[in-house]
């Protein structure tokens, strides 16, 4: 039996379309809480992340101007610490990036100074993980376990909020 | 080759062929940036689970274009 990798499964990237996830105004939708996770947790950015099958597409972004993600408005799968919860469906915490066995040459460590994340999954009611809510510093730190509650939280609004998208499509 | 991951060799390479086609270009002469970012558009224009693999073929173009960019003007 072949297991599917979450990240190429056709329903999930589907759904994503389904859902308009791509669409600019997803940014006004969700940014208000990308802000309050950035805050609350005093770290410089925050992001709403759509993880696609070869690229991390960035639907809201809370940060200053001059990043690298705020510029491309996403970046290659294979940089993105958010693709890891697609396949764990499980939080997903780096307290110091440039040790992470996985991440320590990532470009966006080794070049924009990226160096703790903490990302949870915005898992859809169909069960597809479509991306994550995240924060990301430019100083290693750890995290605790409501520090990750409170991106839970977070989380559970922002599908809330997409959910309503899909019962009440993106003109209303 | 990323639409066959997600869409398996046959329906992959059908909707490839497709795009090519909507885009005025032969499948196998897709051979520049600039091509590939007119065959992503065209993979967009059929929406869907297409759309989402185009918005990544586009988002890793803007990013070698950035990273070239940059090493420009390192080096």
């Amino acid at each position: 039996m072949t297991t599917v990798d979450p990240l190429y499964d056709e329903a999930r990237l589907q759904e994503i379309a389904d859902l308009d996830l791509l669409s600019p105004d997803v940014d006004a939708i969700l940014k208000d809480l990308a802000a309050e996770a950035a805050g609350r947790l005093g770290l410089p950015v925050s992001l709403i992340s759509v993880v696609l099958d070869e690229a991390l597409h960035v639907a809201a972004f809370q940060g200053p101007d001059g990043l690298w993600l705020n510029e491309t408005r996403g970046h290659p799968v294979e940089w993105s610490f958010c693709a890891t919860s697609v396949r764990t469906r499980e939080p997903f915490v780096v307290e110091n990036a440039p040790l992470h066995p996985e991440h320590g040459t990532n470009p966006l460590v080794t070049q924009d100074g990226v160096r703790c994340y903490a990302g949870v999954p915005l898992i859809s009611r169909l069960g597809h993980v479509l991306g994550n809510l995240c924060v990301v510093g430019l100083e290693e730190r750890e995290f605790s376990e409501d520090d990750v509650a409170l991106l839970r939280t977070l989380a559970d609004e922002a599908v809330r909020r997409i959910e309503l998208r899909r019962i009440a499509g993106p003109d209303s | 080759m990323a639409l066959q991951r997600v869409f398996g060799a046959d329906r992959g390479a059908q909707l490839w062929a497709q795009a090519c086609r909507e885009a005025g270009l032969f499948p196998g002469h897709v051979r520049t940036t600039t091509l590939l970012d007119r065959v992503a558009k065209a993979l967009s224009a059929q929406g869907g689970a297409a759309a989402m693999v185009a918005r990544s073929v586009e988002i890793r173009l803007r990013t070698y274009a950035r990273l070239a960019a940059t090493a420009g003007r390192q080096g």
